[in-house]
């Protein structure tokens, strides 16, 4: 089966399907049918795009629906811990189809539309930093179903949230998902990534957060290796007073994966926190665009990403950091290590910082090279083979952002994916 | 006058201060017409007496020119469009001819240079410089010429350079910059009017710095001035710029366009101590700075390093790059820039690693004030075959006051498994603890500032040949003045 979908148009077939969504939510057919003209006007990025300099993204977007063949890799085991778990296929929620307590509300988002309108009106769609690019566009004319979560002020959700996400059952899958927290509310979520349909795909996934002042949300992300599963994530927070957004992204390789994780800290003491760990080899690709704003004064953002590339892999990092004119007395803190396994690897990174308010204490470190000679030798000559020696200390690059994951059945599961691969 | 008391006094007593430097000189100018076409070209080059293949390359470069878009988008500058219609290409003080001997030298521009603290009395000097003085389009005088050309060092104007040494011009004028390589660099090489030609033979080590001072002076001149310097095997070399133009209420453009271009083992060490007027406190007037500079490391264990202390401009946008196409090569790339009230600068390097261990080091300070925003922009490339290849980059950023921006953009590139790169930035404000650690010794907010801001660039400043760090120190506090508060 070959989608005909080039990047000037857009095919009869996402015309027809946004038509169905429209048809099927009426709720939403208006602010569908507003994306879907400005989408119209506009083609998927090329490389010549600033934000897309270095992930070519439309050479995705012309292979999708074409057969990529046998998949080679044995599926990874599923998350076991305890959890409320959520299942999405095809862009559908499968499972459960709702829970919903004094305390909290987890659903579909379709439903939410039905159910909740009260609730995410005045969130839906309204992060800041949400602007009409391509992909936010198509999300927003196109999203089939996805998450929404809210929990009451003062109440903590009681079991970590894992969402499954299956990819592969249809070309493009357009998901989103809406996360209120209200007041002093705390919540724990973690996302993952499977799927091995042989043919190539792209999920195009939207979460919204809005952390109200106090409330708290740890963000896991995990992606197990999809040799033809591509994917642009896109996460953005929006932090009040207090608040606290804390996000570990962990990918061990898709075909593409394009994540954006953006942060808004608007009120003072906000904090974000984002760790990454990506771990690549064959020819995937993955491309890390944070950003951190800094609007209100005394906030606090720390950043740590390290990658090893192996293979033909290739990565990208470009972590933006703003320091608006009030936001005196910020701290900001960004880090990105890398580390070059083979000569066919590579690394475009671009940290980037820019500032208004001069009472801030802000820096942004970068190295790339490779697995320490000495320490290698060190262990050599204690006659460990290698092999072995170059595991050891891969695991220790990657060890110090697992160690940031608070939730011990997920880390000892991380830890195991990582093992996998250096084995 | 009575010490400044409060912040209100410091800030009127800066605004009052003129730029020193702003003033302008009575002299008959030889112009061209207003516009730009091809019959401007012709002009400047049958002014020129240039042999037809220079006139080719010129008219190349303006058809390119004219299919070209200007920049607009990726910088972090605005200013409003410039209409190359109304620029005047060539400008030149009337001269009979190219004079001999300082004696034949107009005494009002002989003034000027005074003026300007450059001395063009070769007798006088207490250490040896070799100037080059440029007002508007042309080459006014160059100092010491017989004395290098004893050493077969080649020091003179570029215009003189097509006419006497046309091989050499021709086969590396545009190998560094291509005509076509960007908007501001295509419109200097369909008009460039003058600059400095270095030539340094095989194995001779420069006895003396070499230097060249721009002037602009007339009114709605741009000016476009070309600089080449090759240092042939083993050779070396230290070149110096300097620029000053006077106050006007309209912007005024400067696209320059430098190659180097170094040889087996030779090393050239180009600095820059940018002065442009930077326009008035309200951000009226002032030069766009708009810069093309780059180097080629050519062979192997050659060196490239760039100084620059950017004080003027009211827009800076330049990026002195390094070609590492020689095995073993260094790039360095030193910069300090300072902005205040209503200044823009976009600044920084590109450091590109093509040889085998090839190495570069780049240490960027900003400094911004005022209104002004100040970004650095930087490029580390490896390629794919650029073995062991190792990269230090290190840009900090000062900010003095809160209605100021300070930006950086580093693009790191590795395709390389054997490199090592490292880059780090801060952003920090001058500690009170500092101020006041000055203070109760006695010091004035004015100078303890100046003192904290040269100890900041001092990483930097050292990099300048002695009489130019001296020069570069007291720019600093200029430009700063009044900045506390």
């Amino acid at each position: 089966m070959t989608t005909q979908i080039t990047p000037k148009l857009i095919s009869r077939q996402l015309s027809e399907r946004y038509q169905q969504l429209a048809a099927g939510m009426p709720a939403t057919a208006g602010f569908r049918e507003a994306a879907f003209q400005k989408l119209l006007q506009q083609e998927v990025p090329s490389t010549r795009h600033e934000e897309w300099k270095y992930t070519n993204i439309r050479s995705v977007w012309k292979k999708l629906g074409e057969s990529a063949g046998e998949t080679t890799a044995a599926p990874s085991p599923h998350w076991q811990g305890d959890a409320l778990k959520v299942r999405l296929a095809g862009g559908q929620v499968v499972e459960p189809a709702e829970v919903e307590t004094a305390n909290y509300i987890v659903c579909s988002l379709k439903k939410a539309f039905e159910k909740h309108q009260d609730k995410l009106q005045a969130y839906f769609a309204k992060h800041t930093h949400l602007q009409d690019d391509y992909f936010v566009l198509l999300n927003n004319a196109l999203w089939s179903d996805g998450l929404f979560v809210w929990v009451k002020r003062g109440q903590t959700l009681p079991q970590t949230l894992a969402v499954f996400f299956e990819e592969g059952q249809s070309t493009l899958e357009n998901t989103r998902h809406l996360f209120l927290l209200e007041e002093g509310a705390q919540l724990e979520c973690a996302y993952f990534f499977t799927g091995d349909s042989p043919i190539h795909s792209l999920h195009n996934c939207i979460t919204e957060a809005y952390l109200a002042k106090d409330a708290s949300m740890k963000h896991y992300i995990a992606e197990a290796e999809a040799f033809h599963h591509s994917r642009v994530l896109r996460t953005f927070a929006d932090v009040e007073q207090n608040a606290n957004y804390y996000n570990v992204t962990f990918v061990l390789g898709g075909h593409v994966a394009r994540h954006d994780l953006c942060a808004a800290l608007k009120g003072t003491h906000a904090e974000a926190h984002f760790y990454g760990l990506t771990y690549l080899r064959g020819n995937a690709h993955t491309d890390h665009h944070t950003v951190v704003d800094h609007i209100a004064p005394k906030t606090q953002s720390n950043e740590l990403y390290k990658g090893v590339y192996d293979g033909q892999s290739a990565g990208v990092f470009n972590g933006k950091i703003y320091v608006r004119p009030d936001a005196q007395q910020t701290n900001a803190f960004q880090s990105n290590r890398t580390i070059l396994l083979t000569p066919e690897a590579s690394i475009n990174t671009k940290p980037q910082l820019e500032i208004w308010a001069d009472d801030v204490k802000c820096s942004h470190g970068a190295t790339i090279g490779q697995l320490d000679e000495d320490a290698l030798f060190y262990l050599r000559a204690r006659g460990i083979p290698k092999a072995q020696a170059k595991a050891l200390l891969l695991q220790a690059f990657a060890g110090e952002v697992l160690d940031y994951v608070g939730n011990d059945s997920l880390k000892e599961y991380l830890l195991a994916r990582l093992q996998e691969r250096f084995s | 006058m009575s010490k400044p008391h409060s912040t209100d006094d410091i800030l009127q007593q800066h605004i009052n201060s003129d730029y020193k430097y702003g003033f302008t000189t009575n002299i008959e100018i030889d112009t061209a017409p207003k516009g730009l076409n091809e019959d401007i070209i012709r002009f400047i080059s049958k002014k020129k007496n240039e042999p037809d293949w220079m006139l080719e390359w010129r008219l190349n470069a303006f058809r390119q020119w004219q299919k070209m878009e200007e920049p607009h988008h990726w910088a972090n500058i605005q200013y409003p469009p410039i209409n190359y219609q109304e620029l005047i290409y060539y400008a030149a003080p009337k001269q009979k001819k190219r004079p001999k001997s300082l004696d034949e030298v107009d005494p009002e521009l002989r003034r000027t240079f005074e003026k300007l603290g450059i001395s063009l009395e070769e007798q006088k000097r207490l250490t040896g410089v070799a100037v080059d003085a440029v007002m508007d389009s042309v080459s006014v005088i160059t100092t010491f010429r017989e004395k290098l050309a004893e050493l077969g060092i080649i020091f003179c104007p570029i215009s003189e350079a097509i006419q006497e040494y046309p091989d050499l011009v021709r086969k590396y004028l545009g190998s560094v910059v291509p005509v076509t390589d960007n908007f501001f660099a295509a419109l200097n090489s369909a008009v460039f009017s003058d600059g400095s030609f270095v030539y340094i033979p095989k194995g001779v080590r420069c006895p003396m710095e070499l230097s060249t001072y721009f002037r602009i002076n007339a009114q709605n001149t741009g000016q476009f001035e070309r600089t080449l310097i090759i240092a042939e095997e083993g050779a070396y070399v230290s070149y110096l710029e300097g620029c000053t133009a006077p106050m006007r209420d309209e912007n005024q453009l400067h696209a320059a366009v430098v190659e180097l271009i170094a040889l087996d083992n030779a090393e050239i060490k180009y600095s820059t101590v940018q002065n442009w007027y930077p326009g008035d406190k309200d951000g009226k007037g002032g030069i766009y700075n708009f810069v093309t500079k780059r180097g080629i490391c050519a062979g192997k264990n050659s060196k490239i390093s760039w100084t620059q202390v950017e004080t003027g401009s009211a827009i800076t946008w330049k990026y002195p790059s390094v070609i590492l196409k020689g095995d073993n090569s260094v790039g360095e790339f030193y910069s300090v820039a300072v902005t205040n009230n209503y200044q823009q600068a976009d600044t920084g390097t590109k450091m590109i690693h093509i040889g085998k261990n090839t190495r570069s080091r780049i240490v960027s300070k900003g400094i911004s004030a005022g209104k002004s925003q100040n970004s650095y922009r930087g490029l580390v490339q490896v390629h794919r075959r650029a073995e062991n290849a190792r990269n230090f980059s290190q840009c900090d950023s000062l900010l003095i006051g809160d209605k100021c921006g300070a930006h950086t953009f580093p693009y790191i590139e590795v395709k390389n498994n054997t490199a090592i790169v490292e880059h780090e930035a801060t952003t920090s404000k001058i500690g009170e603890d500092q101020l006041f650690y000055c203070q109760q010794r006695g010091i004035d907010p004015e100078t303890a500032v100046a003192l904290i801001v040269n100890g900041y660039a001092k990483e930097v400043l050292k990099q300048l040949p002695m009489e130019f760090a001296v020069e570069a120190q007291k720019l600093l506090a200029i430009s700063l003045e009044g900045s506390v508060g």
